[in-house]
């Protein structure tokens, strides 16, 4: 068994200004092995992006964590100061974010971006970096040549595997990835996924994949954990979140997306809108816009808590018991 | 009920000294038929939005011919013939927050097509815009009409949106990428929408759009664009079913399908999409084609009928 390379407890963090409190992450609790490609699913608005932010303490201001501990590699990242958190940064854990081939500096050549990386984080002469980035280039399949060039130079492709390059380059041992593919083409997107679980698999680093698009990342990640208000509603191995859904939200969200392949007919859309966040839940967040809730057979009042259902199949739900298969 | 013949669109591109022709669209035949949904599909470049944007006629073709209902629409048009033919060709965008007046009321933004279009006397409006709200699922429509587009969500905004374009009774709507700006669980709602509006309104649509999973869901029949050339039109289930392009072919492996198995499809494609500054004299999909024979980089294939409507762009047929 391999061991936890990150653990989120009771994690809970958002966003306060002018008296206004919104918790858009809740009481979130979450193990990552070493090696493990961990995709993270929901709508806009469910906090999974606040995640992101929030567990590598990237959260700007009016971001704020409420409380819990995240334990990364044995030591608690709530705890570090911000200057031994800056050393830790990219050499344990980088972060890949949407739209991110826009971060890359427009006046800077690609080579710039490398030396900068190396020469905050580690004493290392000029001649290494460039044997060391030409090394990372090829690795995401970009020719070295294009060190050279400026970022307006290379397509939209290009430049995410050049940020994913980046992401490399220290060789850590987690990357978290918000939304990287979404502004691509279909085809790039595709042959991009296909390069970063090769990468994983041939370094042994882990991932933690968010993104709405949930049939993307049922055929790609190991685990699901799927967020609804703020909240892990379910959490579970892909295949058994694919094959049984157990909270109406997976559900819905997984009929949202018409099958390329599969059945035709009507589908439908979750129907309603995500709860406000900025007020506190203390029932289940799903309730308003779940399918089963007038059925009499599910009570607004009683919160769902997530249990363990099936061995590693999660899931918040008080009608959990009549899907177990 | 609306043709595309051989239809080509050059920009020019670049300052006075280095002067460049983008050959955006290349020999393009389309016909939408009454009451159909065609979904155009193809990747950023490749031409998808020159199209629509060519039919709204906010500019005009380099060469080439568009009919509407059997009757060549002329290059020239003066306003107020640009604003008939205006009224059968309506156009949805793809970003309801931008395309929406953030100072105007509902009311107001409905109301203006009837009277641009002079579609009724002042004191009729009103039902008319009501009306037009509780078509497109906006109920009750008196809690819409004082409202201003920032208090509605991305998923109504593209319902008023929608509303606008229908109001004056169009006979196509061309529909840039409508969902793509849309949360999921939204996205099907829409699609849903255009589907009942096809029935009830007699209405066609140019679906816009890079999801092919999308395409087969809303359209009768689509159209794949690649490198400014259509490369394959057909039935919606038949390209899905048997992708006959080697670029639709593509297109489907990319696509997640987890329903067949839960193990991607792997990609293995290299190369380039072609230069549009150049004038191409190859297919534009040789580079990257699996299957490219000696021929494919000798001339531009046809695009051919191989039978039921469905139409390829290929040397393999």
């Amino acid at each position: 068994m391999e061991k936890n390379l990150l653990e989120i407890r009771d994690f809970s963090a958002g966003y306060s200004f002018n008296n206004v409190k919104v918790e858009a992450v809740r009481n979130v609790n979450l193990t990552l092995k070493e090696n493990e490609f961990l995709g993270i699913a929901g709508e806009s608005g469910c906090g999974k992006s606040t995640l992101a932010f929030a567990i590598t303490r990237l959260l700007e201001y009016p971001g704020k964590i409420f409380s819990g501990e995240v334990i990364f590699n044995g030591m608690n990242l709530m705890q570090l100061s911000e200057k031994e958190l800056r050393k830790k940064r990219w050499e344990l854990f980088s972060v890949v974010f949407q739209a991110s081939m826009d971060v890359l500096n427009p006046v800077k050549k690609i080579e710039d971006h490398f030396i900068d990386t190396f020469q905050a984080h580690q004493s290392i002469g000029l001649k290494e970096i460039v044997k060391q980035s030409e090394r990372l280039m090829e690795l995401v399949k970009v020719s070295p040549k294009y060190l050279k060039a400026y970022p307006f130079q290379l397509s939209g492709g290009m430049k995410q595997r050049i940020v994913i390059a980046l992401a490399l380059a220290l060789n850590p041992k987690l990357i978290i990835m918000d939304e990287p593919t979404t502004a691509l083409d279909v085809v790039v997107q595709r042959k991009i996924m296909q390069e970063i679980d090769l990468l994983r698999k041939e370094f042994g680093f882990s991932i933690i994949f968010i993104t709405h698009d949930l049939s993307l990342l049922v055929e790609i990640s190991d685990k699901l954990a799927i967020m609804y208000g703020g909240e892990i509603v379910e959490y579970a191995p892909s295949i058994k979140l694919y094959n049984n859904p157990m909270h109406p939200y997976t559900n819905g969200l997984m009929n949202a997306f018409p099958s390329l392949t599969g059945k035709t007919g009507r589908l439908y859309g979750i129907k309603g809108n995500p709860p406000d966040l900025s007020k506190k839940i203390d029932y289940c967040p799903f309730w308003d816009r779940c399918t089963d809730n007038n059925t009499g057979m599910c009570e607004k009042s009683v919160k769902p808590h997530l249990i363990e259902v099936e061995k590693d199949h999660f899931v918040a739900c008080n009608r959990y018991k009549e899907r177990i298969v | 009920m609306f043709e595309l013949k051989g239809i080509y669109k050059e920009f020019k591109i670049g300052s006075f000294r280095d002067r460049r022709t983008v050959y955006a669209l290349n020999d393009i035949n389309l016909k939408i038929r009454d009451k159909e949904i065609l979904g155009l599909v193809g990747e950023s470049g490749s031409g998808k939005t020159t199209v629509a944007r060519l039919i709204e006629k906010i500019y005009n073709p380099t060469a080439g011919e568009m009919k509407i209902d059997g009757v060549t629409i002329p290059y020239k048009m003066k306003k107020e013939e640009l604003k008939g033919y205006r009224k059968h060709v309506q156009m949805i965008f793809q970003d309801p927050f931008s395309s929406l007046n953030p100072l105007h009321n509902i009311r107001y933004i409905l109301s203006r097509p009837y009277k641009i279009h002079d579609l009724g006397r002042s004191d009729e409006i009103d039902e008319l815009v009501t009306n037009q709200l509780e078509k497109i699922g906006l109920i009750p429509p008196e809690m819409y009409l004082e409202k201003l587009p920032y208090e509605l969500s991305g998923g109504q905004r593209q319902r008023i949106g929608i509303a606008r374009a229908l109001a004056v009774k169009p006979k196509l709507v061309l529909a840039d990428e409508p969902t793509s700006m849309l949360d999921v669980s939204i996205r099907l709602d829409i699609m849903n929408l255009i589907l009942d509006l096809k029935e009830k309104e007699n209405v066609s649509f140019l679906f816009i759009t890079h999801d092919l999973a999308g395409a087969r869901y809303v359209s009768d029949r689509i159209a794949i664009m690649y490198a400014g050339y259509m490369v394959e039109i057909g039935e919606s289930d038949e390209i899905i079913d048997t992708p006959l392009h080697p670029y639709t072919e593509l297109l489907k492996k990319a696509a997640p399908k987890p329903e067949s198995g839960l193990v991607p499809e792997i990609i293995e494609e290299n190369g380039g999409i072609p230069n549009l500054t150049e004038k191409i004299t190859c297919c534009p999909f040789e580079p990257r084609c699996e299957k490219r024979m000696a021929i494919c980089s000798q001339k531009i294939p046809e695009l051919k009928s191989i039978g039921d409507g469905r139409l390829v762009r290929c040397f393999l047929y």
